[in-house]
């Protein structure tokens, strides 16, 4: 006799560096049971397919077709996000794959490259849909997560909703098995929550047949306020909470009429309008199998790998006033060493892989050594980073072993560095323990994350300000004092999580909250009040990193930067690589020589589109991931043929702005020049790369120049300011040198470092074509 | 597009930067980094970014 099978889902999206440990752990459980099992990540087949040339060839209409109708407000940043699509559809699958193969971990400008191309990708899979920020750290469209009414809008609407519209072309396959009984999705965040109503809408309306079962921590965390019926039973039968390893088989046996036992933490209509539920039970964590891997794509994932999940604990020991996680996790428990080092070396000879990433909350001091002892002793050589908090015995002793047996960074809980902010966050960590182990770990070359966080109920800004300094302090001592330039530091505004400690009993930490808007029924954070200390709004200010942020030209720019994700900071300091810069490497200007008889034409793989907005020409090159745009008579070139410049220059009115234009577009490599006339007499003049704008100017002459095209900001003083505002509109050698009086020498090495930031740039030209332009007396 | 750096220039025009440079013996710029938007999971500045 057939054995029924179950089908497991992650929805989208969750972590695409690695797989979810939720459906391996429960694939080996049901394999254990003796079911058939269909592990599927959902999250990383629909976001590798949407990322590849075949994803985004087949929405590059769909975001063409969005231009007319958008406001005028959003047509600037949609424009230049469809000139980079072509470019994005062209490079994306090599640029995929670049960053799945382990020869990318020690080239840092192919990672560069390839890292610029999905992240560009991102934004091209966001403008192909109403209100969708598409980013591999969450996803945020016109449905809101917080509203069961639009979750459940967004399941059946697929011209607006990204997983709907993936599900439409890419079907879960399988699901015409007749042995398929139980589908199961898991649900760890609220980014999942969407996805996760419309696969059970998908599986629903082909096999109303199949149970479908719901679990994960969000779920416990969603269904604990239910009283009555929820709307979500339209496509889901049942839901479990808390751990999913005792009540799924109990829940399969049922369903397939095998055994009738009570079912741990579920859910079900009472069919009467009301609710049923069942107490939940504390899985034994060191009787689990082995999680099995088998059917996932661990090729597919976004790091070179895999950097596969395991546990070596469950839940947390600690009772943060902030966290929310032992509300959905039941009690702290640990997984007993050996049998993790097992699991480890299983998975290792299975997968040929030797990196793993512990995913517990946290890996306490008896974890720590537990593991690392079994590791030592048996001699493996796998490699694996974790989390853990600062304490005394996280001391010289631990880190050496941690080291020995292959650890290669541990995230620790920092929170803040003032002692009366942890003691508010009832963390438990003294801060005088935080040095000690900071310089044990960083001493044993166990690289660091450091999660800070900022507004806390109570913390003033001076507080926050001091976290923020030790932070940036202990990754430059990192870098120069230990030999460690891979450790990290994230800060976080404090978010009041409504089944955390503060959001049970606000008034105990001098909270008001603020109730959520009509209609939000899944809201789990909330706005508030405090009575002292920061508030929301200045923990965000704190936060976002202040003035200067994104910049406003480069739509496309916004996204999610691979490199900041831990699995690759983790593999570089495995690897003990040269880390990546986080922008393409631009080459160096060059200086084009324009005759009379030159032609031009756009260089390889540039491509552009006349702006619907006013912009003129807007031009992508790829070359250093630039966006540029130039007045519509350089519309010519947009076949990308080559042009004679006297004939461009019949249709441009200023000769001397073109000049600047022709000489910008060159400093970006933007074209490619045949001088036409190699004798002729050339004049070297200075222009403006691109825009600038003047930011922060000082009394002393100093400024900062910032491109609005780019972000990108250069300080300067007096001097260096002077050559760029004399060299604007052209000028050459002889007239900036009367112009500045400055000295020789130090106005070449200014010019120089100018042109290398792209602020200036030069050309050699005809002065007799081009009519010089000269500076004003 | 506009160019026109005179006009963003806040106040300074080329006769009064040329005063001040005469005693600025600079001859390198200083990229500066953009921050970023930071969320939970952004890293900090670190100012190594070109």
């Amino acid at each position: 006799m057939r054995q029924p099978r179950i089908l497991l889902v992650n929805p989208p999206i969750w972590n695409v560096y690695a797989p979810h440990l939720a459906v391996p752990l429960l694939a080996a459980v049901m394999r254990r049971h003796g079911w058939q099992v269909t592990s599927l990540d959902l999250s990383i087949e629909q976001t590798d397919w949407l990322l590849s040339s075949e994803g985004l060839g087949e929405l590059l209409p769909k975001a063409e077709r969005r231009l007319d109708g958008l406001a005028a407000h959003e047509r600037g940043a949609h424009e230049e996000i469809l000139t980079v699509f072509g470019d994005t559809v062209r490079r994306v699958d090599a640029a995929r794959a670049a960053l799945k193969s382990r020869a990318v971990l020690a080239d840092p400008a192919a990672f560069t490259d390839a890292a610029t191309v999905v992240r560009n990708g991102l934004a091209c899979v966001s403008a192909s849909f109403p209100g969708l920020r598409f980013d591999l750290r969450g996803n945020f469209s016109c449905f809101s997560h917080r509203r069961s009414d639009d979750i459940l809008l967004a399941a059946g609407s697929p011209d607006r909703n990204v997983y709907a519209w993936a599900l439409e072309r890419r079907p879960i396959p399988g699901l015409d098995d007749p042995d398929l009984a139980v589908a199961g999705i898991s649900v760890s965040a609220d980014t999942q929550l969407i996805a996760a109503l419309t696969t059970a809408r998908h599986i629903k309306l082909r096999r109303p047949d199949v149970h479908v079962v719901m679990g994960g921590n969000l779920t416990t965390r969603m269904v604990s306020r239910w009283q009555e019926e929820h709307p979500f039973f339209a496509y889901v039968d049942s839901f479990v909470s808390y751990e999913g390893e005792d009540a799924l088989p109990a829940l399969c046996d049922r369903i397939t009429g095998g055994d009738d036992r009570p079912v741990p933490g579920l859910l079900e209509r009472d069919g009467r309008g009301g609710l049923s539920r069942t107490p939940a039970a504390m899985v034994d964590v060191s009787d689990l199998p082995t999680p099995d891997f088998d059917g996932l794509p661990l090729d597919r994932y976004f790091a070179p790998g895999p950097v596969l999940p395991l546990q070596a604990s469950r839940s947390c020991a600690w009772d943060c006033a902030f966290c929310s996680i032992p509300f959905a996790s039941n009690k702290f428990r640990i997984r007993r060493p050996e049998q993790v080092v097992h699991d480890m070396a299983a998975l290792a000879a299975k997968h040929g892989s030797d990196s793993f990433m512990f995913v517990d909350e946290i890996m306490t001091l008896t974890s720590l050594r537990g593991v690392s002892r079994e590791l030592n002793d048996g001699g493996h050589e796998l490699y694996w980073y974790g989390e853990t908090r600062f304490s005394k015995g996280l001391d010289d002793e631990l880190a050496a072993a941690l080291r020995r047996s292959g650890c290669r960074r541990l995230d620790l809980g920092l929170e803040s560095y003032n002692q009366r902010v942890l003691d508010l966050m009832r963390k438990g960590t003294k801060v005088d323990d935080i040095e000690p182990s900071l310089q044990a770990l960083l001493g044993n070359k166990v690289p660091v994350h450091l999660f800070c966080m900022t507004g806390f109920p109570g913390e003033t800004e001076e507080e926050a300000l001091r976290t923020q300094e030790f932070a940036a302090q202990a990754l430059r001592r990192s870098v120069e004092e230990f030999g460690v330039p891979y450790s990290t530091a994230a800060n976080g505004p404090f978010i009041l999580d409504v089944l955390s400690p503060v959001g049970e009993r606000p008034d105990l930490f001098g909270v008001e909250l603020i109730p959520p808007d009509e209609g939000e029924d899944l809201a789990f954070d909330l706005d508030y009040t405090v009575s002292t200390g920061l508030s929301r709004q200045d923990a965000a200010r704190l936060t976002s990193g202040g003035p200067g942020g994104p910049a406003v030209g480069a739509a496309f720019h916004r996204g999610t930067w691979i490199g900041d994700a831990e699995e690759w900071s983790f593999l570089w300091a495995l690897a003990e690589v040269e880390l990546p810069a986080r922008r393409v490497a631009v080459p160096a200007a060059p200086c084009p020589e324009v005759g009379r008889a030159a032609t031009v034409r756009l260089a390889d793989g540039v491509r552009g589109r006349v702006s619907v907005t006013g912009r003129g020409v807007l031009l992508h090159v790829p070359s250093c991931d630039a966006l540029l745009d130039v007045p519509e008579e350089w519309r010519p070139l947009l076949d990308g043929r080559d042009r004679a410049l006297a004939d461009l220059w019949r249709d441009i009115p200023s000769p001397r702005a073109a000049a600047a234009t022709l000489a910008r577009l060159a400093s970006h490599g933007a074209l490619s020049v045949e001088q036409g006339s190699p004798d002729e007499e050339l004049a070297c003049v200075w222009y403006a790369a691109q825009p600038h704008l003047v930011r922060d100017s000082r009394t002393d002459g100093s400024c900062l120049l910032v491109s609005p095209e780019t972000g990108r900001g250069v300080r300067v003083s007096a001097a260096g300011r002077l050559l760029w505002l004399l060299a604007a509109d052209g000028a050459t050698d002889a007239e900036l040198a009367e112009r500045s009086r400055l000295p020789e020498r130090q106005r070449r090495l200014l010019l120089e470092n100018l042109a290398e930031h792209r602020v200036i740039a030069s050309a050699a030209l005809a002065p007799g074509l081009l009519e010089l332009p000269r500076v004003a007396a | 597009m506009n160019i026109n750096h005179e006009e963003s220039a806040q106040e300074l025009d080329a006769d009064k930067l040329a005063a001040l440079a005469e005693t600025d013996e600079a001859t390198a710029v200083q990229p500066v980094t953009p921050k970023r938007t930071n969320s939970k999971y952004a890293l900090l500045q670190d100012g190594t970014d070109s």
